[in-house]
């Protein structure tokens, strides 16, 4: 059967003549279509190469950039505690600011380079986050000085960039810098929700009426803008917290809804500390 | 006959180049979205703190539903795995479907489990039998159910847990699977972020873990597999979960969340009356159904998926096993197909049925068929010695490197993107298993494909086939 299949297709292909069996190649020239089809297999097989070698490559520069991270990491931090604890802030902000080797070996020149102050405001915002007092504003000069807080007003002018939004949003936020209130609150309605929902919680922590923004609030709220305003809200003093029946009777009903939740949860948890602090209940 | 020989491989060349350039182009596309997603959604995650969901009273209520078939070994450590995961609303039913062995008596005994007489069961999708709901007289366990119920295949047994929950929404999952401990905060993200519209399902990455270091039921180092079978196997799901999925997903155009991971809101399954029995390929046709109503009902929704490895699990290393699963697979997606030819170039199904339908028809369905029929085609060539042979070893070339640039690009953005082989010779093991797949491996995909199309044609039903499993006590 075999044979007879191929002595039956050897009698038809007889009858073609070779030339117009070329056909794809046979609209131009063939030498030249196949030059194209091993230029673009050449191009692959390099796309191939190059991505091969900028994994190891990669891997290799990745290697180096923690280590350095790391040594740089507990430098700073050992700086920055000193800075707090030690009796020397004065003279460090004093030769930072005027350019001469600091006091603990830290040099305006070395914070240029854009991994070390980037490190550097890393360890200083996480140092503020874990204090209270005196300390946090001692940390809030030297961010001040350091000229961090330029470099944010800067990126939420210009910057398209919706992560170097974000990072100057929680810093200056962070560190209570009402200057950037003008700049911050429009972010709001960001179409980006990382940005808006950022702005959203500097503006709670900014405002001197930490929910100012639900009055004249218009786009509903979602359950994730709601998670993050409540965390801001649950972090303020007890005595900044807001009457929520203002927003009782708010024409957006996501906002209803949440400040409903928000006053049974503090008015419950208000009566708790009232409770423990009465001696009613013995705190366990 | 001159004339018909003629036009028959003109047609064929033009056919076969066109189609061919079709699928590099929409790989290449796919490929560039993904790139862009993957690195947003990873600096999207490092700038949110997870911890904040979990204390959440906004976050949804959540129900994982397990079944356990013949699991008597691991059935101990999986639930204490799914127990401890990281969410704050947090049910697990776990579905005994009549296992032969002692997976519910295992059960009962180590989670001193008793028959919740109490609990009437809600049969709101029909299902098999149930037997017994039980519950922990530990309260430490409060938040565990176990179903035994008579046998009735995967999709009934999750259709039992979807009936008993209450949740806002539940999660399908495979008990032997190993989920990262916040998964399910990363997961709900979505549900929580949607103002107006309805996030109907979310998906996740699912990975392979065969040969990895894995304790007490979570996955500690991850290492390429030993096996050539395993390792692209692991390839296969960087392309298909970390470029394919996560490209459609971009355009709310995913048709298929892994059976094996992946969340649904409850309400709206249990209206469209749970998974279906009749196929094979429950966990796709699900999600085109879920589709489907949703486009119909012309209401805004979305299919949702996160482009992080989130679960884990051990893939067939066999040739065997491996072809009957993709045998499977195969048939279901005719199934799926065949179920909603109505979607096929329609617009009234917008993406899906322009672009998702009609790339899975072609792309999935097809692309065996056409390959092989190039492999007849070039033997016919052969046979009555009308091979251009220059431009067959360019084409054969341009083929091979597409392929093999393909999975390197996926290696390249799972670098980029998580780098979670941590040994230099993980990456080296995969690239070079990549250079040699489109040899060793793909023409037995192309036969495994062929095979179940020819089975689903002429009504073989060969059901779901054995799946084994070296299992994670082994490691």
């Amino acid at each position: 059967m075999i044979f007879l299949f191929q002595q039956m297709l050897r009698l038809t292909a007889k009858d073609i003549p070779l030339d117009q069996t070329h056909n794809l190649t046979r609209h131009g020239d063939e030498e030249t279509l196949i030059w194209i089809v091993w230029c673009v297999v050449a191009t692959m097989l390099l796309s191939a190469l190059l991505m091969a070698l900028v994994i190891f490559i990669r891997r290799t520069w990745w290697a180096m950039t923690i280590k350095k991270e790391a040594y740089l990491r507990s430098r700073y931090e050992n700086l920055l505690t000193e800075f707090i604890c030690g009796d020397h802030e004065n003279e460090m902000i004093r030769s930072l600011s005027s350019e001469k080797e600091a006091l603990l070996s830290l040099s305006q020149k070395e914070l240029r380079k854009s991994m070390n102050r980037r490190i550097f405001k890393e360890c200083l915002l996480e140092l503020h986050k874990h204090l209270s007092g005196q300390e946090t504003n001692k940390l809030r000069d030297l961010y001040l000085i350091l000229g961090f807080k330029h470099t944010a007003m800067q990126a939420l002018k210009k910057s398209r960039s919706w992560e170097k939004l974000v990072e100057s949003i929680a810093e200056l936020s962070q560190l209570g810098i009402r200057d950037a209130k003008a700049l911050i609150f429009p972010l709001v309605n960001h179409p980006n929700d990382m940005v808006s929902v950022a702005a959203l919680r500097a503006r709670v922590s900014l405002d001197l009426d930490p929910l100012l923004l639900l009055d004249d609030r218009k786009k509903d709220l979602s359950p994730w803008q709601k998670t993050q305003l409540r965390v801001v809200i649950s972090r303020l003093p007890i005595e900044e917290m807001p009457d929520f029946r203002r927003w009782f009777h708010h024409p957006n009903a996501t906002v209803v809804d949440f400040a409903k939740d928000m006053s049974d949860q503090f008015a419950d948890s208000l009566l708790e500390d009232l409770t423990y602090e009465f001696g009613l209940i013995n705190d366990p | 006959m001159h004339d018909f020989w003629l036009h028959a491989i003109q047609f064929f060349e033009y056919a076969i180049f066109f189609y061919c350039m079709m699928i590099l182009s929409s790989y290449l596309i796919m490929g560039f979205v993904s790139i862009f997603e993957v690195l947003k959604y990873r600096r999207e995650r490092d700038l949110t703190d997870y911890e904040e969901i979990l204390a959440s009273p906004e976050a949804p209520t959540l129900t994982i539903v397990a079944p356990a078939y013949n699991e008597e070994v691991p059935i101990i450590d999986n639930i204490r795995s799914l127990l401890s995961l990281r969410y704050g609303k947090l049910t697990v039913i776990i579905v005994n479907d009549g296992s032969k062995d002692q997976t519910l008596q295992r059960a009962i005994d180590n989670y001193d489990l008793e028959v919740d007489l109490d609990c009437v069961y809600p049969e709101t999708i029909p299902t098999k039998p149930v037997r017994g709901i039980y519950r922990s007289k530990n309260p430490a366990f409060r938040h565990l159910i176990v179903v035994d119920k008579v046998n009735g295949g995967k999709a009934d047994a999750i259709n039992v847990g979807v009936n008993l929950a209450t949740t806002d929404y539940f999660a399908c999952i495979d008990v032997d699977c190993i989920i990262e401990s916040d998964a399910f905060l990363k997961m709900v993200k979505p549900i929580m972020q949607a103002k107006n519209e309805r996030i109907v399902a979310v998906g996740g990455i699912v990975w392979l873990n065969n040969d990895s270091v894995i304790e007490n039921g979570r996955l500690i180092k991850l290492k390429t597999p030993d096996t050539f079978i395993a390792r692209i196997q692991v390839i296969e799901y960087f392309r298909a979960f970390l470029l394919g999925r996560t490209a459609w997903a971009k355009i709310n155009g995913l048709l298929l969340i892994s059976g094996a991971f992946g969340i649904f809101e409850r309400k709206l399954i249990v209206e469209i009356g749970g998974y279906n029995h009749n196929t094979v390929g429950e966990d796709m046709e699900l999600v085109m159904r879920a589709h489907k109503v949703m486009r119909l009902r012309k209401e805004k929704y979305r299919v949702a998926y996160i482009p992080e490895p989130l679960c884990w699990t051990e893939g067939p290393s066999d040739f065997a096993v491996l072809g009957r699963q993709r045998h499977r697979w195969t048939r279901g997606t005719l199934e799926c197909l065949s179920f909603y030819k109505c979607m096929f170039f329609n617009p009234q199904y917008g993406v899906l049925g322009m672009l998702s339908y009609p790339y899975w028809f072609f792309a999935e369905w097809m692309a065996p068929f056409i390959e092989a029929g190039g492999l007849l085609f070039f033997f016919i060539l052969c046979v009555v010695g009308l091979v251009n042979w220059h431009f067959f070893w360019a084409m054969l070339a341009l083929v091979y490197a597409f392929a093999v640039m393909i999975s390197f690009f996926a290696i390249f953005v799972q670098e980029l993107s998580y780098s979670s082989y941590q040994r230099r010779s993980d990456v080296a093991s995969l690239l070079w298993t990549a250079m040699a797949e489109p040899f060793r491996y793909h023409p037995k995909t192309v036969y495994w494909s062929l095979k179940g199309n020819y089975d689903w044609f002429t009504g073989k039903n060969v059901g779901w086939g054995t799946m084994t499993r070296a299992g994670f006590q082994k490691k």
